[in-house]
């Protein structure tokens, strides 16, 4: 579903690459934790995929359609929400998901349905006529994520989707993250906070200074009674060493 | 004592760089900003006052007390602004009410800054004018050393009046608030009245020294009035006297006396009412929706843009006056403009330099309802991210900025140019519209060209983006430059054999600067929108 192949991605007047030669793979049907202290390059990748930034080196494709030369069929597969969740606030949430809706060209009956479904799940329908700006943290976050599933992309980005959240919001976004990958779909999410990983992905990988420093299958490591927060401490523990 | 000055201190650094001790840097860049603007509108007002003053007015207690009463009457619009922006609707305030300080300690420092800003501003007003008024008057020392006190006590009276006014104004601000249409029609109301007023004055004026001798006669009449009404201006004559002798002295602390009783007064009876309309503006609002269908419009991804630009800006009323008060006027100003214009008498080939006069008040005017597009880009800010990501062509997205903002120019010049046909002739307005219709095009393409090339999308919110817009100063002088030239050709041109063909060549490089930044822009599109980095 989607392959990073080996990325390299440096910022404009910097010498040093902020992602250097990474690849992964994701399958289709697959929740994937992308973990990383900060600053380790985990928001370059993502913005890199979802066409934000563009990159010196590799490729990503999605559903085998590459970002670089067929950037507008590539986006078409993918739904994103920022870390900073920001949306246009002077726009109603109706009329947010409407614009989102149309320019993904999503039929109205189908962004009705969807709308309907989503909005019982996040409890959004009371305000979902009422500007953003008026919208608490959590309130804009879900409306970002409605925004995000619209069209219901194969491939579902999300960046720190967990910060700031509370209890409720975040048991609806994992609610929502695990219903999209059981129809098929593929779950990509930035997080430093390793639990959630743990108990939600079938997969992560692990970056530092911008290398990939493993990929591990979370199924496996409860099978050998291995813990997620012990590998990463490991890792990053190393890397941080070998700059001693 | 202490914690109001830390507090006004704190509150001067986040508006200006003049008392930031620890960057000298810092400090002399805000002095000279500050020096060179006095001495432009020093220079500014020197060049007006000799144009006036040789005409034959005499400069007397009577015209000083006019002027400082007409002063502080134009300083009142602009200090209610001041008080209800630093006492009400500051954004430092949520953060000032956390710090260890009492209520009052609060609210004497946010009266202490409002002081201070009103006496920048009246300085920068008030010491040019009394410096040109002693220099052409040949006013002695006992008017300069009143001059300098004067600049300290006369920002006194607007704060206090404006402290009073500014509660009703904050109730009607908030309700206006709740109603966006109506307050779009309230400021454009304004204005219009407000131009129309300048107009009337201009043409009243004009008429009257259209000839020598009735220049003479209106100036004694003038002067005549000046001393009737001038010495019934209470306070402001008495203070004007006093400028003129030492003797009259003894009214200048009579007059600091009576400011400070009004302002510790109004200090005590505004006090009460302050928190309590300044607090529920830190609270967030919680907005009843009206109840709606359950509708999904459906619309081609271009026309979604379009839209999206429109809800986006004419939500917001100061957005709206921002970017098209000048569209929205162009009619009336046009109109007005013209009315000016017809009143002088002239020749045929007079009658082509008015009507190329004409084209170049159209032509400014259409370029400065564009300046919106030097920030097209800028004022997504943090949104930004969603033109990369959306599968919609840049230029498209692009292409939809740049009609959103046409279909206003452009509409505006439609209106302009059925009210212009009553004054000129059918075939010049036609021909002259649509030469600046295409050269408008080609300015809102230059904008955006501009603003990709430059922009600032990294901020948070709105606002903050569209004011960081770095193109929109250059955009508004390359449109100004280029409406100038348009009329400036046609005057040129006036005595041309052929009166049609002066406006098909404008036509003709109109179209061609038009299609040449369209081409500009869509080269610059994809290469640009792909470097912008968040």
């Amino acid at each position: 579903m989607l392959e990073i192949q080996h990325l390299t991605k440096s910022y404009a007047g910097s010498s040093v690459n902020a992602v250097e030669d990474l690849s992964i793979s994701l399958r289709a049907g697959e929740i994937y934790g992308f973990l990383g202290s900060n600053g380790a390059g985990k928001s370059t990748t993502i913005k890199a995929l979802v066409g934000i930034h563009p990159f010196q080196q590799g490729d990503i494709l999605i559903d085998g359609v590459s970002i670089k030369t067929a950037p507008l069929q590539a986006k078409m597969q993918i739904g994103y929400v920022s870390d900073n969740h920001a949306v246009f606030e002077r726009l109603t949430g109706r009329e947010y998901v409407t614009h989102i809706a149309n320019l993904y060209s999503v039929p109205s009956e189908r962004v009705a349905q969807r709308c309907e479904d989503l909005l019982e799940i996040f409890k959004l329908k009371d305000a979902f006529d009422t500007p953003i700006k008026s919208y608490s943290h959590g309130m804009k976050q879900k409306i970002s994520v409605i925004g995000a599933l619209i069209h219901d992309p194969k491939l579902w980005v999300l960046d720190e989707p967990l910060t700031g959240l509370d209890p409720q919001s975040a048991y609806q976004l994992k609610k929502v993250m695990k219903r999209h990958a059981a129809a098929g779909n593929t779950v990509f999410f930035s997080s430093h906070i390793l639990d959630v990983v743990e108990n939600l992905c079938n997969r992560c990988c692990i970056i530092q200074k911008g290398k990939l420093q493993g990929v591990y299958d979370l199924a496996e490591l409860r099978a050998e009674g291995r813990s997620l927060e012990e590998i990463f401490m490991n890792v990053i523990g190393e890397t941080e060493g070998e700059g001693v | 004592m202490r914690k109001i000055l830390n507090l006004l201190r704190l509150q001067i650094d986040n508006h200006t760089d003049l008392l930031k001790t620890a960057s000298p840097r810092k400090m002399g860049v805000a002095v000279c900003k500050i020096l060179v603007l006095l001495i432009a509108v020093i220079a500014a007002l020197a060049f007006a006052f000799t144009r006036v003053f040789l005409l034959g007015f005499t400069i007397n207690a009577e015209l000083i007390a006019l002027i400082l009463l007409i002063m502080q009457a134009i300083t009142l619009v602009f200090t209610v602004g001041n008080v209800i922006g630093t006492l009400y609707l500051s954004r430092d305030n949520e953060l000032l009410i956390c710090l260890p300080v009492t209520p009052n300690q609060f609210f004497i420092s946010k009266v202490l800054l409002i002081y201070f800003k009103e006496l920048a501003f009246n300085a920068l007003l008030l010491l040019p004018l009394f410096l040109c008024l002693g220099v052409f008057g040949g006013l002695g020392a006992s008017y300069y050393s009143a001059a300098l006190l004067y600049l300290l006590l006369l920002p006194v009276f607007p704060i206090i009046i404006a402290a009073f006014l500014s509660i009703p104004v904050m109730k009607i601000l908030a309700f206006l608030r709740r109603h966006t249409v109506l307050a779009i029609l309230v400021l454009l109301t304004l204005v219009a009245v407000g131009l129309s007023a300048y107009i009337s004055l201009i043409s009243a004026m004009a008429g009257s020294f259209r000839i020598v001798e009735q220049q003479m006669q209106v100036v004694s009449e003038i002067n005549a009035a000046v001393l009737s009404v001038g010495s019934r201006v209470p306070v402001y004559y008495q203070l004007a006297q006093a400028m003129l002798s030492f003797s009259l002295w003894y009214r200048i602390p009579l007059f600091l006396a009576l400011c400070a009783v009004l302002m510790v007064a109004t200090v005590l009876i505004i006090r009460p009412f302050y928190f309590r309309i300044a607090m529920p503006q830190l609270e967030n609002r919680i907005v009843t929706s009206r109840a709606r269908r359950n509708r999904f419009r459906r619309d081609i991804p271009f026309i979604s843009l379009i839209k999206k630009e429109a809800l986006c800006i004419f939500r917001s009323p100061s957005e709206v006056f921002q970017y098209f008060l000048f569209t929205l006027l162009m009619p009336f100003i046009v109109l007005s403009y013209d009315r000016l214009l017809m009143t002088v008498t002239v020749n045929q080939a007079g009658e082509n330099m008015i009507a190329g006069s004409h084209v170049m008040i159209v032509a400014i005017m259409a370029m400065l309802s564009n300046i919106s597009s030097a920030s097209a880009i800028s004022r997504d800010g943090a949104n930004f991210y969603t033109s990369k990501i959306i599968p919609v062509g840049y230029f498209t997205q692009v292409f939809a900025k740049l009609t959103f903002n046409a279909i206003f120019t452009l509409g505006a010049l439609t209106a302009t140019a059925v009210l212009s046909c009553f004054t000129y002739p059918v075939w010049q307005v036609l021909l002259g519209s649509i030469a600046v219709g295409f050269a408008a095009i080609g300015h809102i393409a230059l904008c955006l060209d501009m603003d990709i090339k430059n922009p600032t999308v990294s901020m948070q919110g709105d606002e903050e983006s569209s004011i960081a817009g770095k193109s929109t100063p250059r955009a508004l002088i390359l449109g100004l430059v280029i409406g100038f030239l348009m009329g400036l050709f046609l005057i040129l041109q006036s005595t041309a054999k052929h009166a049609v063909l002066p406006y098909l060549v404008l036509i003709a490089i109109a179209l061609f600067f038009a299609l040449w930044r369209i081409w500009m822009l869509i080269l610059r599109v994809q290469l640009a929108y792909d470097q912008i980095e968040m």
